[in-house]
């Protein structure tokens, strides 16, 4: 790096960018790690507590709900507290957490350490996308987006078989006692290779705005959770979306009414970036809803353990990880369009043959078709979230990517909702009458098999449409391909 | 071979779409589309191939395997008794499903084996010895040519289905468990009876 390209803070100091990438990746990773970090070892948590599966599946729902309902909030406070402060901060509450789960007693003190802990990991998302979109010039910023997807996408898809292989010879305790020394010598890191990078608004704090965003995105995001158990006709589940929708819609009117809003709606102005939040969110839907459906084939209807199941899903992820920061250079050099069109091309190509699987689909073919599923939304993903952030001025950017995520988490949780409830629905319908286990036990053996079957072909033909109006979607984003390579082309020529 | 074909189809893909930018290809642009294309080819057609062996059997033929079993009578037959005493089948009932059970051993003690609950099933006389006779039908390619296509991704020999027919003297007798436990009590209590009867009948 030559010194005049040499980055310079906010207070006119150089830095090195490097640092300061790695201490934020490796940050977020221990922080992303952690939203799926336990579904394997539930079981062991549950015998140790004496605990039901429902009261167990708290810790990973708290964790989920906590990060959704600290995203929004983000956005004020990035624009308040200095970038260097702010992410030690949350890094810090983020280990107060997860030393709490580690030393947890009883079960209260462990769902407390998790809840502290999603406090710091909600933040850190939209703090790390924030600090990567302003420190890199918009030209470059595919490769920056692109590391932030790296960790974004690898972190949760290795959560489940870290965990299984870990818990198979450990304590789950060591689950949180290995993030410990990591996140101290993160925090340590921090003071030297953090910067102040965002510049600061100082806006000032709305209570009202925090309490209306909190209930209703908290209510939005445990209805839709909720859909997967209780099913979409449950009071519960209907509550909850009612009490959600409303404070959501409160809350909007709120912002708009606002002179200096908690989460800048006014984004949505921008075509450019209302397109890339749904092009995102709908890939989200069918990416987060299949990574629930997919492992509920392989353990349910063939029989395998978690860890295999986790282990069927890593090539994907790997491929997803791999291939994010080459889709962000080649981003920054033919744009989105190409590459939003071609991946989602690939996405429905790859989902296509999950709604054709029998009980013998071999396990190669199935790891081939998830892992092209992943290849087709890493080039998506990234590439479109940073091409609506280019759309947007950079006092603006930290409103982006808080309204950008919380869209998306929400947008996870609904696709989630709709493919497990499909799958459920339509098993249902299938299976036979109990009746039929002592006159035809046979019989009732291969229908509840079928009945299986066809309610995962079922979500996943529902995946395949969420993928085909996105196609269309993507014909809407704007290419910058000609404007790039025209020009040197005709010189050349 | 074809999951090879599926994985470089679909990276070529999508090399050839990125590079389409480049300053070669944006000059011999119908290269670039062929390559696409063919590409594409490559990887939709290997999708195809591998759904319809797995889904439609595409390159799979089923094979049957026969196979002769000697069986003997569930009560054996001991020398002194007289043929008069019927080949003896049993079966256990689940649900509506039979499982045939049969002695596969003729010498010393009864060697009981029973038929899978998915088996079809079907009884026959014969004038030889009994035997059982079963016909596996299992899925396998239909020669080496899919065989080396599917290799990985495809499932070579597969079960399909098992038929048994059971070839019985014509004085056979089949029996369920439940009936041949109370027939076994009845005849325990005729012996006994006959057994206490008989020394009455010899101090008359």
């Amino acid at each position: 790096m030559t010194e005049q390209t040499r980055p310079v803070d906010l207070d006119g100091k150089t830095y090195n960018r490097t640092f300061l990438i790695i201490v934020l990746l490796v940050g977020a990773f221990c922080t992303i790690l952690n939203q799926t970090l336990l579904s394997t070892a539930l079981p062991k948590i549950m015998s140790d507590f004496h605990i039901t599966a429902a009261t167990g599946q708290w810790l990973t729902t708290a964790f989920f709900l906590m990060n959704g309902i600290m995203i929004p909030v983000t956005a004020l406070l990035i624009n308040k507290i200095s970038s260097k402060t702010l992410y030690i901060i949350s890094m810090t509450v983020f280990l107060i957490g997860t030393v709490l789960a580690a030393v947890a007693p009883n079960f209260s003190v462990l769902l407390t350490g998790r809840i502290v802990q999603a406090a710091g990991a909600g933040i850190m998302m939209p703090l790390m996308q924030t600090i990567f979109l302003l420190i890199f010039p918009r030209e470059k910023r595919g490769v920056a987006m692109g590391m932030a997807g790296l960790v974004i996408a690898f972190a949760p898809a290795i959560g489940p078989t870290l965990s299984g292989w870990i818990v198979d010879s450990f304590s789950w305790r060591v689950l949180f006692y290995m993030i410990i020394p990591i996140t101290v010598i993160v925090i340590i890191l921090a003071f030297m290779a953090m910067r102040k990078v965002v510049p600061l608004t100082n806006p000032s704090i709305d209570f009202l705005s925090i309490v209306l965003s909190t209930i209703g995105f908290g209510g939005l995001l445990y209805g839709f959770s909720s859909v997967g158990n209780d099913g979409w006709s449950s009071p519960q589940v209907i509550w909850w979306l009612i009490i959600g929708s409303i404070f959501v819609i409160l809350f909007a009117l709120r912002q708009l009414m606002m002179k200096e809003p908690m989460l800048e709606l006014r984004v949505f102005r921008s075509p450019v970036f209302s397109l890339s939040v749904a092009v995102s969110s709908i890939v989200m839907m069918a990416m987060i809803g299949a990574e629930l459906v997919l492992p509920l084939y392989i353990q349910n209807l063939r029989g395998e353990s978690a860890l295999h199941s986790g282990l069927m899903l890593l090539p994907g992820a790997i491929v997803m990880g791999l291939m994010s920061p080459v889709t962000g250079i080649i981003f920054d050099r033919i744009g989105a369009r190409k590459l939003a069109i071609t991946g989602i091309f690939l996405l429905t190509v790859g989902t296509i043959p999950f709604a054709f699987f029998t009980t013998t689909t071999s396990y190669v073919s199935i790891i081939a078709f998830y892992a092209i599923r992943f290849l087709g939304i890493s080039m998506v993903m990234m590439p479109v979230t940073t091409a609506g952030m280019n759309a947007l001025p950079n006092d603006l950017m930290s409103h982006g990517t808080a309204v950008n995520n919380t869209i998306r988490t929400v947008a996870g949780s609904i696709g989630t909702a709709i493919l497990i409830s499909v799958l459920t629905n339509v098993t249902k319908q299938g299976m036979p009458a109990k009746s039929m286990i002592s006159t035809d036990p046979a019989g009732y053996g291969q229908k509840a098999i079928d009945a299986s079957l066809n309610g995962m072909k079922a979500a996943f033909l529902v995946a395949t449409c969420f993928c085909l109006v996105n196609l269309i979607l993507t014909f809407f984003i704007k290419g910058k391909e000609k404007k790039k390579h025209d020009i040197p082309d005709r010189q050349v020529g | 071979m074809i999951l090879f074909t599926l994985i470089i189809g679909a990276i070529l893909f999508v090399a050839f779409i990125f590079s389409s930018g480049s300053k070669w290809f944006s000059k011999h642009k119908w290269i670039n589309g062929l390559l696409v294309a063919v590409s594409l080819v490559m990887f939709i057609g290997s999708e195809c191939l591998i759904v319809l062996n797995d889904y439609r059997h595409l390159g799979m033929k089923a094979v049957v395997q026969s196979q002769k079993v000697k069986i003997y009578s569930a009560a054996p037959q001991t020398a002194g008794q007289p043929p008069a005493i019927p080949f003896l089948l049993l079966h256990q009932d689940v649900g509506k499903d039979r499982l045939y059970i049969y002695n596969a051993s003729g010498k010393g003690k009864p060697e009981m084996k029973h038929t899978a609950i998915s088996d079809q099933n079907q009884i026959q006389t014969t004038d030889q010895a009994p035997y059982l006779s079963v016909n596996k039908t299992r899925r396998v390619y239909k020669n080496t040519f899919y065989q080396n296509l599917f290799a990985l991704s495809g499932n070579n020999d597969v079960p399909v289905s098992t038929q048994n027919v059971f070839y019985l003297p014509k004085n056979n007798q089949v029996l369920s468990v439940q009936e041949a436990k109370k027939m076994q009590q009845a005849m325990q209590q005729k012996q006994e009876m006959m057994k206490n009867a008989n020394p009455k009948t010899i101090h008359q």
